[in-house]
């Protein structure tokens, strides 16, 4: 529930003006239902740093497989403005007789924003997927990469909040599985400037021949605790860059929307501009922290860090931690349930 | 979500794997008679409630015999707000209702029943179970986990 199972929704969107929100199936399916985004330093290696992007809650029950339509992208932004000036843009082979292959390009410069192929060079190809218990890992010059079925990381008592905080039920996640990308590169090539450093996750759908924006995700639940109805759909339509200005259904900012969701909980609305553009800061020049706004890590409470912020200390906890199978090497996630 | 149809549903409730249900699919008259005795209704809920956005829907339906008394109910929580609801159901959360009772109260019936298999129950659900169906105002009165919701009936 970082974004588990919430929108992209089978539901219809009337674009507001500027607003290119095309929601509907076949958008969203499971296989590109963005779950979280995980970057913190490389155990061991703080040269080296560790992206995640974990996606289709509940598998393989929802969805076996990635989808060979789609690219899965996690964006970074170098430079503190909210647009993407790299790209980790990852495409999958058709599954087919049990497997899939995938292949990472890094975009970088102007093809980023053009989101096509023609002239990325290619840092991982046809590695293979994993479908099974062993996670398969594929190495490639400074990069190492691997896609495929995990435990899910995240910890949640999901049904606490759907009681209205009331936080009894323990971890909904502890036994799911989600499909995960796994990511270690060189802090390098992650620019410069790690301090304006931020990434979030995107995937996109290829809709009658055009690439339409499905899901993203750069902190934990910010769209699931925040955005009401359609105007879910509409937040993951638009860049973090329109994050500040675009309008809800209601006419008003995101926001305005955020202050008053704030408010009501009991939080600070000044933390709406904190929380909005919905990025994942990452300083790769310092140790991961989400209490501390830099990256996230497997075993980040970023539920108790969140309660306590937008209720204003009225909860701390929802009374579940970390799991306790995560692994200690690449790639991290634990063994699939 | 991806909106999986009946015959989705059935597949995959043969594989043993009954998670995704039909509820996206529209069915018209969710809320009929059978006779004069045979009462059919679904009611829905938005979950959790403002001002934390709608995330889940809180699903009862089913078909009672008012006359005998008896018949059979099924509460489920469904991904999606009830005006944006997928077809999955979140595990753990389907319960088969068995009716032991139908009283009308005023103008409004409370059926009662107890859970089919209890060994399921999450901690707070109890194993008896009851809706209070106000046709007149359109909604119902349910326990969700231990606490009283209030739910919309569908026409």
């Amino acid at each position: 529930m970082a974004d588990h199972l919430d929108s992209p929704g089978p539901i219809a969107v009337t674009p507001t003006p500027g607003v290119t929100a095309l929601v509907g199936p076949p958008l969203g399916d499971a296989k590109t239902d963005i779950t979280d985004v995980y970057a913190f330093l490389k155990p061991g290696d703080p040269t080296k740093s560790i992206l995640v992007l974990d996606v289709n809650p509940l598998a393989p029950l929802l969805a076996n497989s990635f989808d060979s339509e789609a690219i899965y992208e996690i964006n970074i932004d170098t430079k503190g403005h909210a647009v993407p000036d790299l790209s980790f843009r990852i495409r999958f082979s058709e599954f087919e007789a049990g497997s899939q292959t995938a292949t990472v390009h890094l975009a970088i410069g102007d093809v980023v924003a053009d989101q096509v192929t023609a002239g990325e060079p290619a840092i991982i190809a046809g590695a293979p997927v994993s479908f099974g218990a062993m996670p398969v890992i594929t190495v490639s010059g400074p990069y190492k990469f691997f896609a495929g079925i995990r435990s899910d990381p995240f910890f949640f008592d999901l049904f606490g909040f759907i009681d209205g905080f009331n936080f009894k039920f323990g971890d909904f996640f502890k036994d799911k599985n989600v499909f995960g990308i796994v990511l270690e590169v060189p802090n390098s090539a992650l620019g410069t400037t790690p301090h304006t450093t931020s990434l979030w996750g995107r995937t996109l759908l290829s809709v009658n021949g055009s690439l339409v924006r499905d899901d993203r995700m750069g902190r934990a639940a910010i769209n699931t605790v925040f955005n009401h109805g359609p105007d879910k759909n509409i937040f993951n339509s638009i860049d973090p860059i329109r994050d500040l200005t675009a309008l809800t259904t209601e006419g008003i900012t995101f926001v305005q929307s955020f202050e008053n969701t704030l408010t009501a909980l009991g939080g600070d609305p000044g933390l709406a501009t904190v929380l909005l553009p919905d990025v994942l800061n990452y300083d790769f020049s310092k140790p991961t922290s989400y209490a501390a706004l830099n990256g996230r890590q497997l075993q980040d409470d970023v539920i108790d860090i969140s309660l306590g912020l937008v209720t204003g200390g009225g909860l701390t906890s929802d009374n579940v931690g970390p799991h306790s199978d995560y692994l200690s090497d690449f790639p991290y996630l634990g063994t699939p349930h | 979500m991806k909106t999986m149809d009946r015959r989705d549903f059935l597949k995959m409730a043969g594989a043993g794997a009954a998670v995704v249900a039909g509820a996206a699919m529209p069915v018209a008259g969710f809320f009929a008679w059978n006779g004069k005795d045979i009462l059919r209704f679904r009611a829905v809920a938005g979950m959790p409630k403002a001002p934390l956005p709608t995330y889940a829907s809180y699903v009862v339906e089913g078909q009672v015999d008012i006359r005998a008394r008896t018949g059979q109910l099924a509460k489920s929580l469904y991904a999606g707000a009830p005006e944006a609801m997928s077809g999955i159901v979140f595990p753990g959360t389907a319960r088969a209702v068995r009716v032991t009772d139908v009283q009308k109260v005023g103008g409004n019936l409370l059926i009662s029943g107890e859970i089919a298999k209890p060994a399921t129950l999450l901690k707070g659900e109890s194993s008896a179970f009851s809706i209070l169906i106000d046709r007149s105002a359109g909604m119902a009165q349910a326990d969700f986990l231990g606490s009283k919701v209030l739910l919309r009936l569908d026409d």
